[in-house]
């Protein structure tokens, strides 16, 4: 099993609908049965239930740091689509070698990596913490979990092995980052946006009428520091933030696969928002803006020098 | 559309439970689960040639089994996600004609089964959760019933507003709240959500679609808002909203209820807060919360009134309760109690990431999360009792005793409720007390369930003692629910019972929209 089975138990679920109000699949369509209140009611009937629904979510991970029941809500939804999944992910290739011993590595997403020249550009940034690219990035693990495929666990563990030797992660895959955290929590982590964004260089360019998309599953995945040092870059610079009444983080839906509707999503982001320009962590969101959004849109690292 | 004429036998002839009496033990059971089996069939096909679609997966139905009380169980035949006024009027006018049952639910935070369906259809909806529109000049917002109070804040602040008063309980929705009151720490200013309503379009039980407000088909306007769904279906709201301003909160602590009952009702009568609550961690711990939403009316209280108040502050009153456990050793369960609630409860009132200056930013997502972190169980009660001023003291102080009877540890959870002359009528089968004028009282009582397992029979049990008071008082409470109709007669008294049931057969022929809530 990936995850505990007692943090995942989905008994626990006393339908409270918290998980549901901030869920952006819900705001879309209205079913309660695509939110882990559904999802957990309905399993607590029969497992079988939730076969179809649980493939909607888009593992925005919003819902998580809500559940008063403290329920594992990213680690259940992903375990419900691995185990109604019938595509297995195919055993890892990559990952043969371990990373080396006290090194800060870079795990990259997938679209950051699809992106030579935008990754140069971020490694080079790194440089001054002497960082270099993680020997093995575990993007087909994320797509496994992202597209709601079977997670094979050996390869997982494969990956997490690679990472084991390693003084510190830098990553900018929001979803493998909630799961090393679990499953590594005594390295350290940051996620790039919050490396990147906490530099002066880049905090003397943002404006209030800069909109600041954070990605939100990096968000998600350390919510309570992120909760503060979010905080902070507001006071700082008085940017308008992608969250909600709850401190957490709108997603885009960039990485939807099942009819979720970005466009709209987007038009609700920045719905009665006065921006200038779109600020944005995630390399995937930066392709959904550019293409849906009258505003200039920035990749994070343009802002530096 | 022929409307049937119900053949005699198929339901009593008053469906108003006859009068439960006290020191009967009385234990809910779920009202008889609609043996519709012939027509359902038909029904569904009749709706699906009109494009309505009925779900009768397994899963979709179980997600409506229970309610937020979790007491009551039911599972109805089929679901329908809620689109539109005319989806709706096509449902009702074919659920009269084959007399199916419909249950309206929101956000399904009942406590005594209102919200769940014994059969027949399950009206969600949450499906209808746009805002339709929002004035900021007029200070109003159109807007469909399905709606979280909570998105409906998150959509007003982009406009820089916000709502009146909501439940702290934002998982409900526009719709459910305003068909049963609706009450927030600031009700003793504005009243109940239910009193922000300018207008509404409706869907009546027999598939009319209409719109009424005070002075448009005031009739049904009166008797949908409060109206528990008994008389129609809500499927637009206008509300009155407001800007939005921060909250500058204060506590003060005091060790009798009585008194901090009485320093409530003086602010409260004197206008002097725009927030204002009670919430008790023990007998002996008390917290007055009164809250602002400007520096000026936070000052007139600090120069004005704080000095009349019986209530320490933080320090005094620790240092007090100190002194206390000091010369009562004995006691230090109760002391680590009280120490451990504090320190967990407060700082999730007022969470550094929703603060600015001392001023809490969004009280409606803190206390939201609040009230479900602390309270939240899988079986929420919280009976409550509902009176005019001068009762009040009366009935929080015998709630209490019956609190004490079945429970370690409860919370008292006290507001004003600010009424509306103008708004007599739409009072007049709800939870709003016949004898308040000008101000009435909510008390609700809340065990902690974590210590030991209770069963069902237990918790209900205590509903009822609690219930019995407001019998025994002639008062009322927040809400009636399906196993109020057992009080309905005795609280209301015969004459209005009969004209809303005389009201509700000629509206709803079949009698299926919201059976067993109360009619
Ligand atoms: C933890 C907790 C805390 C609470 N805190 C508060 C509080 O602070 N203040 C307060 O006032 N209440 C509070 N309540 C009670 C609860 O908020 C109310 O019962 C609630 O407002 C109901 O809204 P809902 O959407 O959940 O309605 P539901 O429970 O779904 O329905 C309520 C009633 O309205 C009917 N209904 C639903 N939708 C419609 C519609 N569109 N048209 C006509 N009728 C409809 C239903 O059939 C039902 O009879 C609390 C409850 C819980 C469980
Ligand atoms: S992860 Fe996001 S999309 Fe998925 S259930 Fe949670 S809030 Fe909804
Ligand atoms: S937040 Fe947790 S307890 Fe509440 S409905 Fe969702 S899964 Fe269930």
């Amino acid at each position: 099993m990936l995850y505990p089975a007692e943090k995942i138990d989905v008994s626990r679920c006393h339908g409270c609908g918290l998980c549901a109000m901030v869920c952006p699949v819900y705001q879309q369509g209205g079913n309660v049965m695509r939110t882990p209140h559904g999802l957990a009611k309905a399993s607590q009937r029969d497992p079988e239930l939730v076969r179809e629904d649980v493939f909607a979510c888009v593992l925005c991970g919003a819902c998580a740091p809500l559940c008063p029941q403290d329920i594992d809500l990213m680690q259940m939804l992903i375990a419900m689509r691995s185990a109604f999944s019938h595509e297995p992910l195919p055993a890892g290739e990559q990952g043969k070698s371990a990373d080396q011993k006290g090194r800060v590595v870079f795990v990259a997403d997938r679209a950051l990596l699809a992106d030579e020249e935008q990754l140069d550009k971020v490694m080079d940034l790194l440089g001054h913490e002497k960082a270099v690219l993680a020997s093995d990035q575990g993007d087909d693990i994320s797509e496994a979990m992202q597209s709601g495929r079977q997670v094979n666990f050996d390869r997982l563990h494969q990956f997490l092995t690679t990472l084991q030797p390693v003084k510190k992660i830098i990553i900018s895959d929001g979803l493998l980052q909630s799961v090393i955290r679990s499953k590594l929590p005594q390295i350290s982590m940051q996620s790039l946006g919050q490396l990147l964004s906490s530099q002066q260089a880049f905090r003397r360019k943002l404006k209030a009428s800069d909109f600041y998309m954070m990605d939100s599953q990096s968000y998600h995945a350390d919510y309570q520091n992120m909760l503060a040092y979010y905080d902070a870059l507001y006071c700082e610079t008085e940017c308008q933030l992608s969250r909600d009444l709850h401190r957490l983080a709108i997603p885009t839906g960039a990485h939807a696969k099942n009819g979720f509707d970005s466009k709209a999503q987007i038009d609700w982001l920045l719905q009665g928002r006065k921006v200038k320009r779109i600020v944005v962590e995630s390399l995937a969101d930066y392709h959904l803006l550019t293409k849906h959004c009258e505003q200039p849109v920035s990749y994070i690292s343009e802002l530096l020098p | 559309m022929e409307i049937p004429v119900i053949p005699l036998g198929e339901l009593p002839p008053c469906p108003v439970a006859p009068d439960a009496l006290q020191g009967i033990p009385r234990q809910q059971t779920n009202p008889s689960r609609w043996q519709g089996q012939a027509q359902w069939r038909d029904f569904v096909a009749a709706l699906q040639a009109d494009s309505v679609e009925v779900i009768e997966a397994d899963g979709m139905r179980g997600v409506y089994q229970t309610d937020a009380g979790g007491l009551a169980n039911g599972l109805c035949h089929g679901v329908v996600m809620a689109e539109s006024a005319e989806q709706i009027a096509i449902l009702m006018k074919r659920a009269q004609e084959f007399a199916v049952p419909v249950t309206l639910r929101g956000g399904g935070l009942t406590t005594e089964g209102e919200s769940v369906a014994y059969g027949g259809v399950m009206l969600d909806m949450t499906g209808m959760k746009k805002v339709v529109a929002v004035d900021t000049e007029a200070l109003t917002v159109r807007t469909q019933p399905g709606i979280f109070w909570h998105r409906l804040a998150e959509v007003l602040r982009r406009d820089g507003m916000d709502y009146l008063s909501a439940p702290l309980n934002l998982t409900s929705s526009v719709g459910g709240t305003i068909g049963v009151g609706g009450i927030d720490v600031n009700s003793c200013k504005y009243g109940c959500s239910a009193d922000q309503v300018l207008s509404l379009q409706i869907v009546t039980p027999t598939g009319e679609v209409l719109e009424c407000s005070d002075n448009e088909n005031p009739e049904w306007f009166e008797r949908i808002i409060l109206g528990y769904g008994q008389f129609g279906i809500i499927t637009e709201v206008t509300l009155r909203i407001r800007p939005y301003t921060p909250m500058r909160m204060h506590y003060f602590y005091y060790a009798s209820l009585r008194s901090a009952i009485e320093d409530l009702q003086q602010l409260d009568a004197n206008e002097v807060c725009d927030y204002s609550g009670i919430l008790t961690m023990m007998d002996k711990a008390i917290t007055l919360l009164v809250g602002f939403d400007s520096a000026q009316q936070e000052k007139i209280f600090f120069d004005q009134w704080r000095g009349q108040l019986k209530g320490g502050s933080e320090l005094g009153f620790g240092l007090r309760l100190i002194g206390y456990y000091v010369l009562h050793p004995w006691r230090i369960r109760e002391a680590l109690f009280l120490l451990n609630r504090k320190r967990d409860l407060f700082p999730d009132l007022q969470p550094p990431e929703h603060m600015c200056n001392g001023e809490l930013l969004d009280r409606t997502a803190v206390f939201s999360r609040a009230v479900w972190k602390h309270w939240g169980h899988k079986h929420m009660v919280i009976p409550d009792l509902a009176t005019n001023v001068d009762k009040f003291v009366e009935a929080v102080e015998r709630g209490n005793e019956v609190c004490k009877k079945y429970f370690k540890h409860y919370t008292l959870y006290c507001v004003g409720i600010r009424l509306r002359e103008d708004h007599q009528a739409h009072y007049e089968l709800s939870s709003i007390p016949p004898d308040a004028k000008g101000i009435s009282y909510g008390c609700e009582f809340e065990p902690m369930l974590d210590e030991r397992d209770y069963s069902r029979d237990e918790l209900q049990s205590f509903k009822n003692d609690i219930y019995d008071i407001g019998v025994d008082m002639q008062t009322s409470y927040y809400r009636f629910g399906g196993m109020m109709k057992g009080y309905i007669r005795r609280a209301l008294g015969d004459e209005v019972v009969n004209k809303h049931l005389a009201m509700k057969r000629e509206l709803d022929p079949a009698m299926i929209l919201n059976r067993d809530v109360i009619f």
